[in-house]
């Protein structure tokens, strides 16, 4: 097996491990919060779902760079001037900052998971486009995933206000 | 490009990118209202032989074969700036990285045996700055890579 097929194998568990954390982090959080309290097993589980996360993130950056010096070994550097790629470090730059925010309570929790549910699905999309003969400008494709975190959120709000109850003062 | 210099070019970024991804996560350990101080401390102490492990592989690669054999294909493309403000930035900040991350270390150790909350605040800064500087010197190397296309 080849160095760039262990990077394509690498980049693809990464992903996969982030979109299914990403998606389970979410599903977990409205249904330990049906009934009103995160009981300490349904903080476990959430635990674990975030390490998953984690490692999705450590393996798509790690495997990223090695793309990135397997372009410029090879000699392929025009393959650097992909505004999907572009747009793919971006988009990774700020699901690590809202991950960081959330931490730091600066971002409501529900953007926090806008932010992350859509960069993760992002993430694949253009991982797909850097590939294949995808000509969209960045700021094309910047507005798109501006307008799909937006989307999310208010997805996200529908869900969590036809299933988490609210607290009564 | 001869096979050591191909090592010590992987070295730099995949062991950098390590010890970057190891401050990230002093960082967020760092923001718990108990943070395991070994942990910290183990987590530290491997960005720091991280950092200078990417240090001395970068330097290597840097002084054997950049200077004479990237440096003046990106002078001459079409993006010089890549070489004259990236690059001269980057290699002036990386200069403190591994001093800052040992001092990082060597704070944590202060703390577990002291704990003061205006201490950590800044020592969880200071793995920020870090942090901060880590992300622009992977972000500056991707540019530079990118610039020297003959």
């Amino acid at each position: 097996m080849d160095w760039y097929t262990i990077l394509i194998i690498a980049h693809i568990v990464g992903v996969a491990l982030g979109v299914g954390g990403a998606t389970f982090a979410e599903v977990n959080l409205v249904y330990a919060k049906r009934d009103g309290e995160i009981s300490p097993d349904e903080n476990a589980l959430m635990q674990s779902t975030y390490a998953v996360l984690r490692l999705g993130f450590f393996l798509l950056v790690l495997s990223g760079f090695g793309f990135l010096l397997y372009y410029r070994l090879s000699g392929a550097e025009e393959l650097l001037y992909s505004s999907a790629l572009w747009a793919k470090f971006a988009v990774i730059g700020i699901l690590s900052a809202s991950a960081v925010l959330m931490q730091l309570r600066l971002i409501p929790l529900l953007w926090g998971s806008a932010v992350s549910i859509t960069s993760w699905y992002a993430a694949l999309v253009l991982g797909v486009f850097a590939r294949g003969d995808v000509n969209s400008s960045y700021v094309t494709i910047f507005s798109i995933y501006a307008l799909a975190v937006v989307t999310m959120y208010y997805i996200l709000q529908l869900i969590h206000k036809k299933f988490v109850p609210h607290k009564e003062h | 490009m001869t096979a050591p210099l191909t090592y010590a070019l992987i070295a730099h970024v995949l062991v950098g990118v390590l010890a970057i991804g190891l401050t990230h996560l002093v960082f967020m350990h760092f923001l718990r209202k108990t943070p395991s101080w070994k942990y910290l401390r183990s987590l530290a102490g491997w960005a720091t032989i991280g950092f200078l492990g990417s240090w001395a592989s970068g330097a290597y690669y840097y002084v054997v074969y950049y200077g004479k054999a990237v440096k003046p294909v990106i002078l001459k493309g079409a993006y010089p700036w890549a070489h004259q403000v990236i690059m001269e930035a980057k290699e002036h900040i990386f200069i403190m990285l591994p001093f800052m991350s040992l001092a990082l270390w060597f704070l944590i150790l202060v703390l577990e045996k002291q704990q003061d909350d205006k201490i950590k605040k800044a020592v969880r800064n200071l793995a920020l700055t870090i942090l901060l500087f880590g992300a622009f010197i992977a972000g500056a190397g991707i540019i530079i890579s990118g610039a020297a296309r003959s």
